[in-house]
């Protein structure tokens, strides 16, 4: 070692200064988080709505139980849909949150796959939390990329507080990653710039966007050098700094704090009415007009439902508002012959839940989720397990 | 690689460790090889533009000291320094505007844009090279040693956004030995986490709050306009020193002091004082090379010095990018300057630092009106077209909307806010701190204890803020 080192190796300073107070907060921090880590995780698995839905995930997952999060990991599990009819069932944390949650209590994916594959279709759940329309064709658009994962059907469940939402999250544009997704992604948004243009442009601005890191290219290509070298860093020191492995989860407690930080400044409580945010509304409704137009494109059937409510529960839409967006979901679905249908009173009152004190507006307990699946296979049983569904 | 990468750490820590454990002659050349290995992780390809422009800058530099007094020696290195910057950056920008001519006046000439990748940092060494070559014309002594022009050049710490580095600036520190100590080892660390917290923690955080906003289609209102750009005022100014800082810091680790870059700009009182704060290297660099040049050519008419000063800020503004948003915001800056000499001299006049009136209510009322006119500067700069530009002003004229934002949420509005208060709290309080300690000797026992708090606090920040290595804003200027 240069005399220089050993000279800053005895510098005084270096024991009397902020250094040694820096390590003795820095390791009492790693010791902390180390200690907290399984709290941390159950606040944002109940965070997330996980609940027990993870414990049924065991096995072969029948859903993405990375809820978003990383579902380039979870694609493999995804039955091949070359050797058999496969449907997508796709959509916010209602798909997978199961209020009270009891063993044996399935999603409404886990029973339209018990109900399909008895006639030798299959069905795969990708929903995420908060799930919102560029997502949605996100996942659309990655499907269509392979034979191996392109469903017949894809039933899709309007929800229209999602209609607020935009933008990819990190785990989901690692999807982007992917060179064959990204060309058909590009070539979604040059083709139909001049019917979609606010919807071409955001997918555009998403594309040009990093990814929150490459592994989304494990899906079918080889990571580069480079992204493998920064994954393996990480990884390494996530897995000796719990502060560094515990990241996602503080992350998640930082983002509830804020949440919660936002709900007190400005009075938000979850009956409180919110008024539809009008050009995140206009983008969103043209993204669900792509998803129509990709789907007719791969020749893929898709179906639209707006999800159960709990007519209990006061909602935070303002009534003309969600009267409407009914209004132009059915008629989208009518002008574009896609199969729809209105589900929102097909949980019973008995199959809710509970959230911060109050009746749970969207979430319900494990026999709902079989109404649920129930509904969806009587109102589009023949688009679902049909031979050979016509796509309009 | 990015400064904000697990990569980038680990490369710079094996890097000091290697560089201060071998003999002093085998420093630099590790330090260049360390500097193409940086650049060449981008794109390898440009490695060799690199290493061209800078032989051709050497030798050039050699040859002009040995034959001086011919200006058009000189003028000839300059041009020849800015072909790769003409052609890479502003090719597909003049052949549009030829073409949007051509069809103008009734021709039928319809272009499509060539397909040319940008060169990280060529904006950057564009600059350095052409400074070089007129320093070493106008009387400065040139590099001798390829291997310490390579270095100048290529170190990678100021390579990809600057600082623009003068050979004043560091060619003594080139030239001689380099030594480190406790404080530059505690000064560049420091620096490089000062540097990531405003990196990773602001610029990426408020990065998809100011984008959804300029989306062309996103149709914003008045809110989600003032937002935007004030969010964007913040991205753009920690995005940018947050890098400068990253880079200073590393280059302290191997002994070498890099000039500031930044100096709390949104502190400035006038937009003089702005410039004087902002980019500071960049400043100089147009002042010394552009405008000082033009105004002594045309030194007989001294009157029309304010038309040199917009000239300047214009091409500024067309370094920054190759569209015209980017020169209107030059110009923009330039009518702020020719107003701050003319019109406007009479608010901003005895506001300079350590000036009395400083503290008076016109100070903060200049304060403002200062970062109000920085930010409708940066609407014209982030805007993606002029169009854009217009119907974003207008939204703010017409108070469309309201108060209820049309792009927004609650929590991108909080999220701006929040920083926005943040930044000018601490600009506000580091200054009311050190008096504190100097009027207070005792206040600097907890000293320490708070430094490293804040230290700790900083890297939780950016671990659990850290989503992504992402590109910084400014690598493509």
């Amino acid at each position: 070692m240069h005399q220089f080192l050993t000279d800053i190796v005895k510098d005084p300073r270096l024991r009397a200064g902020a250094l040694p107070w820096a390590v003795v907060l820095f390791v009492l921090a790693n010791l902390a988080v180390a200690s907290w880590r399984r709290q941390l995780e159950a606040d944002r698995k109940q965070n997330l709505l996980l609940g027990t839905a993870l414990a049924s995930g065991a096995g072969t997952p029948r859903y993405d139980v990375s809820v978003g999060e990383d579902t380039s990991r979870h694609w493999r599990s995804i039955p091949d849909a070359s050797k058999a009819p496969l449907v997508i069932v796709s959509g916010m944390s209602q798909m997978y949150a199961i209020n009270d949650a009891k063993p044996g209590d399935q999603t409404i994916v886990e029973h339209l796959d018990d109900e399909l594959s008895t006639r030798g279709v299959r069905a795969f759940g990708l929903a995420a939390p908060n799930l919102d329309n560029e997502e949605a064709l996100l996942y659309l658009v990655a499907l269509s990329s392979s034979a191996s994962t392109r469903p017949r059907t894809f039933v899709y469940g309007v929800c229209f507080d999602k209609f607020r939402n935009v933008d990819i999250r990190p785990g989901l544009r690692k999807l982007l990653s992917n060179p064959e997704v990204a060309e058909g992604w590009r070539g979604v948004c040059e083709k139909r710039m001049g019917s979609f243009p606010i919807a071409c442009e955001k997918m555009r601005a998403s594309l040009a966007a990093p990814a929150a890191d490459a592994s989304g290219a494990t899906l079918t290509k080889e990571e580069t050098l480079k992204d493998r070298a920064e994954r393996r860093l990480r990884d390494s020191a996530g897995a000796s700094l719990p502060l560094v492995g515990a990241r996602a989860e503080l992350n998640a407690a930082l983002q509830t704090q804020a949440f919660l930080f936002r709900n007190w400044v400005f009075r938000i409580k979850p009956t409180s009415k919110r008024p539809v945010i009008q050009s995140r509304y206009e983008l969103n409704k043209q993204l669900l007009e792509l998803m129509v137009s990709v789907s007719k494109q791969h020749g893929m059937k898709l179906v639209l439902y707006v999800i159960p409510l709990n007519p209990q529960a006061e909602n935070p839409y303002v009534p003309e508002q969600y009267a409407e967006f009914k209004r132009w979901v059915e008629k989208l679905a009518r002008d574009q012959g896609v199969p729809f249908a209105n589900l929102e009173g097909v949980v019973p009152l008995a199959d809710w839940g509970e959230f911060m004190g109050g009746p749970d507006f969207k979430h319900f307990r494990g026999p709902g989720h079989r109404a649920t699946a129930r509904a969806i296979l009587d109102a589009f049983g023949p688009d679902l397990f049909a031979k050979d569904p016509a796509v309009p | 690689m990015s400064f904000a990468s697990y990569t980038y750490a680990v490369f710079l820590a094996l890097l000091f460790l290697a560089h201060w454990s071998l003999p002093a002659r085998m420093r630099k050349p590790l330090l260049v090889v360390a500097s193409y290995v940086f650049y060449c992780s981008w794109d390898w390809r440009f490695g060799f533009l690199l290493l061209a422009v800078s032989v051709f800058s050497w030798a050039w530099g050699l040859l002009l000291s040995r034959r001086a007094g011919e200006g058009r020696l000189v003028w000839i290195g300059v041009a020849i320094e800015l072909l790769p910057l003409l052609y890479f950056k502003y090719t597909n920008f003049a052949l549009g505007n030829l073409a949007w001519l051509a069809r103008a006046a009734g021709g039928g000439w319809h272009f499509e844009p060539w397909h040319i990748i940008l060169p990280l940092g060529v904006s950057f060494f564009t600059f350095q090279g052409i400074a070089y070559l007129v320093d070493v014309a106008t009387g400065d002594r040139p590099f001798t040693r390829l291997g310490d022009f390579l270095l100048y050049k290529g170190f990678w710490p100021q390579l990809i956004a600057g600082p623009i580095i003068r050979p004043e600036e560091i060619r003594d520190q080139i030239e001689t030995p380099r030594q480190v100590s406790y404080d530059d080892l505690a000064e560049g660390t420091r620096r490089i986490l000062s540097g990531l917290f405003k990196k990773v923690v602001v610029a990426d955080t408020l990065a998809p709050v100011v984008d959804a906003v300029f989306l062309t289609n996103a149709h914003p209102g008045f809110v989600d306009t003032l937002v935007g750009v004030a969010g964007f005022s913040l991205q753009i100014y920690c995005d940018f020193a947050g890098y400068s800082e990253i880079a200073i810091g590393s280059a302290r680790l191997f002994g070498y002091r890099f000039p500031e870059n930044f100096d709390w700009p949104y502190l400035a009182r006038s937009p003089q004082e702005f410039w004087n704060r902002w980019h500071m290297t960049l400043s100089r660099w147009i002042r010394d090379y552009v405008f000082t040049p033009l105004t002594f050519a045309f030194r007989s008419s001294p009157k029309v010095s304010v038309v040199w000063l917009a000239v300047a800020m214009a091409l500024c503004g067309l370094w920054h990018g190759a569209a015209w948003t980017f020169v209107l915001w030059g110009v923009w800056h330039g009518a702020l300057l020719v107003l701050n000499q003319t019109l406007l001299k009479p608010l901003f006049a005895g506001l300079e630092p350590g000036k009395p009136a400083r503290r008076s209510l016109r100070s903060v009322f200049a304060l403002a009106l200062t970062w109000s006119l920085v930010c409708a500067g940066w609407l014209l700069f982030r805007a993606q077209n002029l169009g854009q530009v217009g119907s974003m002003a207008r939204a703010v004229l017409r108070f469309e909307g309201g108060l209820r934002p049309t792009v927004l949420r609650e929590n991108d509005v909080l999220v701006v806010a929040v920083f926005l208060a943040g930044l000018f709290a601490a600009e506000l309080a580091l200054p009311a701190w050190k008096r504190a300690v100097r009027a207070f000797p005792a206040a600097s026992r907890f000293g320490s204890p708070l430094r490293a708090a804040l230290v700790v606090l900083a890297i939780l920040a950016v671990v659990v803020f850290d989503r992504q290595s992402q590109a910084f804003v400014y690598f493509q200027f």
